[in-house]
């Protein structure tokens, strides 16, 4: 049944995209390039067939119905250059489709699943039998350039029995979808070639029959408990066994070729070392052992009702790291009293919580970091080596919105003893993002690579700004860049099907998708997220390594879904008192992260009020995964991803220069000549623009007939150069260029690459004119009838030509870093950096923690402002009420620079920092006011 | 907006004394006796108990000696300085109690009866805090020792040597106003303490005239006490020296009288430099309402108001106070009061992170702006009005240190 509606897909989207026929085609060759899992697997299973990737992470659904499954790309596997995607993107792609054409495909697959999966649970033995087998096969055909393993089929040769400890009661522990023969002996069941004699295939990890020599890969399973086994009867007969006991299995080797090394993973996705480790959680007990040597922990604590004569972790509900064997304890848990006095006796002695405590080990300064909760207490430790205390306290503050956000309290948290290996393993994470830990990891290898992947210096205190401030780097992409992003989140949150479809749905929709927001590395490209739970995802994002892993490698294949509790919805408490708040449904939400390449997609879907009814641990419906994947390839398909990327190491937006560049004009920083810069440069100022006015008007209509290939500037999307476009930057481009050779270029046609730049100019150019919104919502309009490939080639051929921007002001570039760091949004927007040389590295260090100084200071202003009563009581200081801006001036090694932090109060707040060369001209006011605007 | 300040015996836990500041409730016994419970506990576990941070205060412990626990509390001070703060407190009790009375006291009655003498000083330290009230009428520093600058000051230091070695004594000031005007090499060879302790010990009770009282010495000789003697030359001026048992009390002032007699205008045009502490040759712009200036390696500083200013509008105390703040917050906080040594650039990464080679900083509110610069060992810090603009601050600055350290007059 299931082919015949499959094959009615494809010839339905093309009736009704005729003229697109051509590109479905195009359009399976990419899913190919991008899944390439189409192959190999396309008996049997009900969907593998027109979406295998689905079911490639359906096998992980876990037992709550939660995912998290990651597939590295091969390349990732063995190291090698990761600028492979690239190419293949760099490369024209001719035949580009809009991603409608698939939708109506989708459609109907999602009615089908609807019926399929009331029959596949009714089925599912026989289901998961031939799906598990579809993957070993697959797994073969994939893995035969490297070890070629062969299953001779003799009858003869040595027999053996084993006995295996089996409980019936850890049916369901590796989901729903493994055979019973997976279940209960962690072997993988595959029928020989006479379809009736079944065959060890390979063997789940930790399985009972991977601890045991005797049993082979390719050995004949003949007899279990004396009974004879055929692939029909194996399921049958071990679901008589209900009771706990030892099973006698009789095996017959036939192959000679033992393969137990590589194929013991083999019904596991490809994933490298990085994602394995984020994925795994099966290290986590000796890693945690390591730790205890360490001065740090984390330990939730009920702090009432206890006794005097309690045992030994009384009120502890969770400590970490901990050690199961040896029963020894960080020395954080074995201290806790203190913490919980001082946690109760400092408010009644000055009115106010205790935020931090400074504590000594051994040699070692270490900071305890109290939360409290009602009743109950949250204190985390971390060594003074690597970050301060109030380093620590923000810290905190990012991993309790994380905590809450996925487990809605720290309660519901910590409590549980379930959660607690999960959480064992997002501290594991988060402690070795902050701190170098060189300690045995038990293979060596990954050791190495994380060591040389993630353990640099610079990343770390990138690591630890981030989560301090709460704040997701964001780019700003040219504007019709944005757009295309926003059109194209704005298309999934719709979910507006019914232009799509011509038959009527009458089927009501799971979710409705509050928001979503899309990542590049670790770039935030765009959100439609409200600003609290932008920051909740980010920070969720950030705890899970999930945008480390996107940033350092590629993704083939990343799909996240998981319950949580967002803070726009009160963290899913309803309380019915307060009526002033938008009434919250009483509902469910799920985060859906799917990854490509460099790129996730996050997801804020919500269960509840007008949607269908959720029923529990289902898992994530493969429509909206879909959808999103849609999304996602969409978005990189159009080239956002490649302009991202460029973007970034174009180092044009705004233009910052390295260290090392200025030894030279260091010599003129003296005061006076800076003030006579000032006057200098303003002098000069005003005169540029104007000619630069005249010059472009004059050019205009010259310029038009070169580039009717393409578009006019006027009608060009691509209008936007940026929202901070500058005067000064195309003013000392014109300079820069010289004026000369433009003038004696006009009488001729401008042509080819030339010609491109021009018209970017004319059109940024153009920009800083008149932007209305009117015009950017008639050009949205216009793109939306635009073809893919062109929207692509424009977005591009903009980055060809990246003009640089500068700052400052003057003919020079005087900027080394800057931030904006708007806390309210969660928002960062900063320059990135050049990493070329240690030095520029310490810089950057300095001025992260200048910034941690400097945001102290202003944060004094924004708290006294919060205050609207009780200006009396407050102890803050009064001589730093009304602090507005800070600056420092460092001198290192040739290099004189100034880190200048600056605050807004309106709308809400916002810091700027820049850090720039002395001797520039003390322009910071028109940096400032650029940026601002 | 408080200051706490609690003594205990580290092995008994038995309360020494308790001194306050500031609009607060009393401590009780109950609270000092928990607060000592929590770092006794932690010690039992090997782990020192050094500090809590509350949203605006700190709590720090600081054990002293292996008997002594000090805690204190305090709103608005970094943690810098109020273990400096502590530092002093100890200081003070050694100062007249000497430490072998501390360590091996029989009779904690009698030990309770002695940290009394010390209680004055102990009050004025508290003073020296930045705790963000306006009500202290001077402005110190706790870890500093506070001078006057004067164009008098040559004169003053040939005439106190003389005096000095007539005393037999390598130990010796002037004091105007409680602000060292010219001190012996020696004096400036104490610790900071040290100087700070004797200073206020002499100024925190002004009714006597003639004071010599056994001191001892805190880091230099805390077992052996000297002999602090302060003779009043004229109101507000004093000379403080100390000295061994020899010549008698009558006999030094005699000498005094005849040794300053002939430099009374000078001691006079001295006086009069207070409490713009700057010689009247430093002129000071109409932008600049105070300044700050600082040597950090001596551990001295002058803090002086713009007189000019002061006629035209109405300016309270506190204005230096911002200075100080902005000192402790802006100043330290960035090291330019550390030495920046090139060697130690390795560990920089590795270890806890320490800001190296700022040169001027500055910080801008909506009422005033602070700039400080640093040049050579000393590091000064201007408080402007805030409609200067942020870069002729630099200037101004600059033009300051410079007739400060050009005129030859003026000898610091």
């Amino acid at each position: 049944m299931s082919e015949i509606e499959n094959k009615s897909v494809p010839l339905k989207s093309k009736c009704k995209h005729s003229n697109q026929s051509y590109s479905t085609d195009a359009c399976n060759e990419d899913d190919h390039d991008w899944w390439a899992s189409d192959s190999g697997s396309s008996t049997g299973s009900y969907y593998s067939d027109t979406d295998s990737s689905a079911v490639e992470w359906e096998s992980e659904i876990g037992p709550n119905g939660e995912v998290f499954y990651i597939e590295s790309i091969e390349e990732s596997l063995f190291e090698s250059d990761h600028a492979t995607l690239d190419d293949k993107n760099d490369s024209p792609q001719p035949e580009l489709t809009r991603r409608r054409s698939t939708r109506a495909g989708k459609l109907f697959r999602l009615i089908r699943r609807k019926e399929s999966k009331r029959w596949s649970t009714r089925n599912k033995r026989i289901n998961n039998s031939t799906a598990s087998t579809n993957t070993v096969e697959q797994e073969k055909g994939d893995g035969s350039g490297s070890k070629e393993v062969t299953f001779r089929d003799f009858q003869a040769g040595e027999i053996r029995k084993v006995t295996l400890w089996i409980d019936p009661e850890r049916r369901h522990k590796l989901g729903r979808r493994a055979t019973l023969c997976e279940a209960y002996f962690g072997i993988i069941p595959k029928a020989f070639s006479d379809k009736v004699r079944v065959m060890v295939a390979g063997f789940i990890p930790d399985g009972e029959a991977m601890k045991n020599k005797n049993i082979k890969i390719g050995d004949w399973l003949r007899r279990i408990n004396s009974n004879d086994i055929t692939f029909q009867n194996l399921d049958q007969i071990l679901s008589e066994i209900i009771t706990p006991s030892n099973v006698i299995l009789e095996l017959q080797r036939v192959a000679g070729v033992d393969v137990a090394g590589k194929l013991s993973r083999i019904n596991e996705p490809k994933q490298s070392i990085l994602a394995q480790y984020l994925v795994n959680r099966e290290n986590n007990n000796s890693l945690m052992e390591s730790l205890l040597d360490y001065p740090l922990g984390v330990i939730y604590l009920k702090t009432t009702d206890l006794s005097e004569v309690g045992q030994e972790l009384q009120g502890v509900l969770y400590t970490f790291p901990r050690s199961e064997i040896k029963n020894v304890n960080s020395s954080l848990c074995t201290a806790r009293g203190a913490f919980i006095t001082l946690n109760h006796l400092l408010p009644s002695i000055v009115n106010l919580q205790p935020v931090s405590t400074t504590i000594r080990i051994g040699e070692k300064e270490t900071h305890v970091v109290y939360t409290s909760r009602d009743d109950e207490l949250l204190l985390i430790t971390l060594p003074d080596e690597c970050c301060t205390s109030q380093e620590a306290v923000k810290i905190m503050e990012d991993i309790v919105r994380t905590l809450e956000f996925t487990y809605q309290s720290l309660t519901k948290c910590f409590t549980p003893m379930e959660n607690h290996s999960s959480l064992d393993h997002f501290f594991i994470l988060f402690i070795h993002r902050l701190i170098n830990i060189k300690d045995s990891f038990k293979d060596t290898d990954a050791k190495k690579n994380l060591l040389k992947s993630e353990n640099s210096t610079e990343n770390i205190e990138n690591f630890k700004f981030r989560s301090a401030f709460s704040v997701a780097s964001f780019i700003q992409l040219p504007r019709d860049a944005q757009i295309q992003i926003d059109a194209a989140l704005s298309e999934m949150e719709a979910m507006d099907y019914r232009d799509w479809n011509e038959d009527p749905m009458d089927c009501q929709r799971l979710y409705t998708i509050l928001g979503s927001c899309i990542y590049h590395k670790c770039y935030l490209l765009g959100s439609h997220l409200s600003h609290e739970d932008m920051i909740d995802v980010h920070s969720f994002l950030r705890h899970n390594g999930l945008l480390n892993l996107v940033n350092q490698e590629q993704v083939k294949c990343l799909v996240l879904w998981k319950q949580i509790y967002p803070s726009s919805c009160n963290r899913g408490i309803i309380d019915g008192g307060s009526s002033d708040q938008f009434l919250i449904p009483n509902g469910k939400w799920f985060l859906l992260v799917v990854g490509y390449g460099h790129d996730l997609l996050a997801v804020l879907l919500e269960s509840g009020g007008c949607t269908a009814r959720y029923n529990d641990a289902i898992g994530p419906d493969v429509f909206y995964v879909e959808e999103a994947q849609e999304t996602l390839k969409h978005i990189q398909k159009i080239g956002v991803t490649i302009l991202a990327s460029k973007w970034i190491t174009s180092n044009a937006r705004p233009e910052v220069i390295p260290y090392e560049e200025h030894t030279m004009t260091k010599a003129s920083s003296s005061i006076t000549e800076n003030l006579l810069g000032l006057i200098k440069s303003s002098d000069t100022q005003i005169i540029p623009p104007k000619q630069n006015v005249n010059l472009t008007i004059n050019k205009k209509p010259q310029e038009l007939p070169s580039i009717l290939k393409k578009r006019s500037p006027e009608e060009s999307p691509m209008i936007s150069g940026s929202v901070y476009s500058l005067h000064t930057s195309e003013d000392s481009l014109s300079q820069g260029t010289g004026g000369v050779s433009e003038m004696s270029d006009e009488a001729m046609p401008i042509l080819g690459r030339r010609a491109t730049r021009e018209k970017i100019n004319s059109a940024s150019r153009y920009s800083d004119d008149s932007d209305s919104d009117i015009d950017i919502y008639k050009n949205d309009s216009h793109v939306l009838t635009m073809d893919i490939s062109n929207i692509r080639e424009n977005l591009l051929n903009q980055v060809e030509y990246l003009i640089p921007k500068k700052l400052t002001a003057g003919d020079k570039n005087y900027l080394y870093h800057y931030v904006h760091l708007d806390t309210v949004e969660g928002i960062l927007l900063s320059s990135i950096p050049i990493q070329s040389i240690s030095k520029d590295n310490r810089i950057l260090v300095n001025f992260n923690k200048c910034v941690q100084v400097i945001h102290r200071l202003l944060h004094n202003t924004v708290r006294f402002k919060m205050l609207n009563q009780d200006i009396e009581k407050t102890a803050i200081n009064r001589s730093l009420i009304a602090v507005k801006e800070h600056g420092v001036l460092f001198e290192w090694e040739n290099a004189t620079f100034w880190v200048i932090g600056r605050l807004y109060m309106s709308p809400h707040p916002k810091e700027l920092y820049v850090c720039h060369q002395d001797s520039a001209p003390q322009n910071l006011i028109e940096i400032a006011f650029q940026l601002h605007s | 907006m408080s200051v706490y300040v609690m003594c205990l015996t580290s092995s008994g836990g038995i309360p020494l004394f308790s001194r306050q500041k500031g609009d607060n409730d009393t401590m009780t016994f109950s609270k000092i006796a928990s607060l000592n419970g929590v770092h006794m506990f932690l010690k039992s576990q090997d782990i020192s108990l050094l500090s809590t941070d509350l949203s605006d205060m700190t709590v720090i412990w600081k054990e002293f000696e292996q008997c002594i626990i000090l805690i204190a509390i305090a709103s608005g001070v970094t943690k810098y300085i109020l273990d400096k703060f502590l530092d002093a407190t100890f200081g003070a009790m050694v100062l007249f109690t000497g430490i072998d009375e501390i360590k091996n006291s029989k009779n904690i009655e009698r030990l309770k009866k002695d940290m009394r003498l010390c209680s004055s000083i102990i009050d004025s330290l508290m003073d020296c805090l930045d705790i963000g009230d306006k009500i202290s009428t001077k402005t110190n520093i706790v870890n500093m020792t506070e001078c006057i600058i004067s164009s008098e000051n040559i004169l003053l230091q040939t005439c106190l040597e003389g005096f000095m070695e007539y005393l037999d004594s390598i130990y010796g000031c002037v004091l105007v106003h409680g602000c060292v005007a010219a001190a012996t090499e020696g004096w400036w060879s104490l610790d900071s303490v040290e100087r700070k302790l004797l200073t206020i010990a002499i100024t925190s009770e002004s009714i006597c005239t003639t004071y010599d009282i056994p001191v001892f010495l805190p880091c230099k000789s805390p077992n052996v006490a000297f002999r602090l003697v302060a003779i009043t030359l004229i109101n507000h001026v004093q000379i403080l020296a100390l000295c061994g048992p020899n010549p008698e009390l009558t006999e030094i002032e005699r000498f005094a009288v005849q040794c300053w007699k002939s430099n009374m205008d000078v001691l006079c045009t001295v006086e009069q430099c207070y409490p713009r502490n700057l010689p009247a040759s430093v002129s000071l712009d109409n932008e600049t309402l105070g300044f700050l200036l600082v040597n950090y390696k001596v551990e001295k500083f002058v803090l002086g108001r713009n007189l000019q200013c002061e006629k035209n509008r109405v300016i309270g105390s506190h204005r230096l106070d911002i200075l100080r703040t902005f000192y402790h917050q802006a100043v330290e906080m960035f090291g330019l009061s550390v030495e920046h040594k090139e060697n130690s650039d390795e560990k920089v990464i590795t270890n806890a992170w320490k800001f190296t080679g700022a040169k001027e900083t500055y910080l801008c509110s909506e009422y005033h702006k602070c700039h400080a610069v640093k040049h050579n060992d000393y590091i000064l810090c201007v408080l402007y009005t805030s409609v200067v603009p942020t870069h002729t601050m630099r200037l101004i600055s600059q033009k300051i240190l410079k007739m400060i350290f050009s005129d030859k007059q003026i000898y610091w």
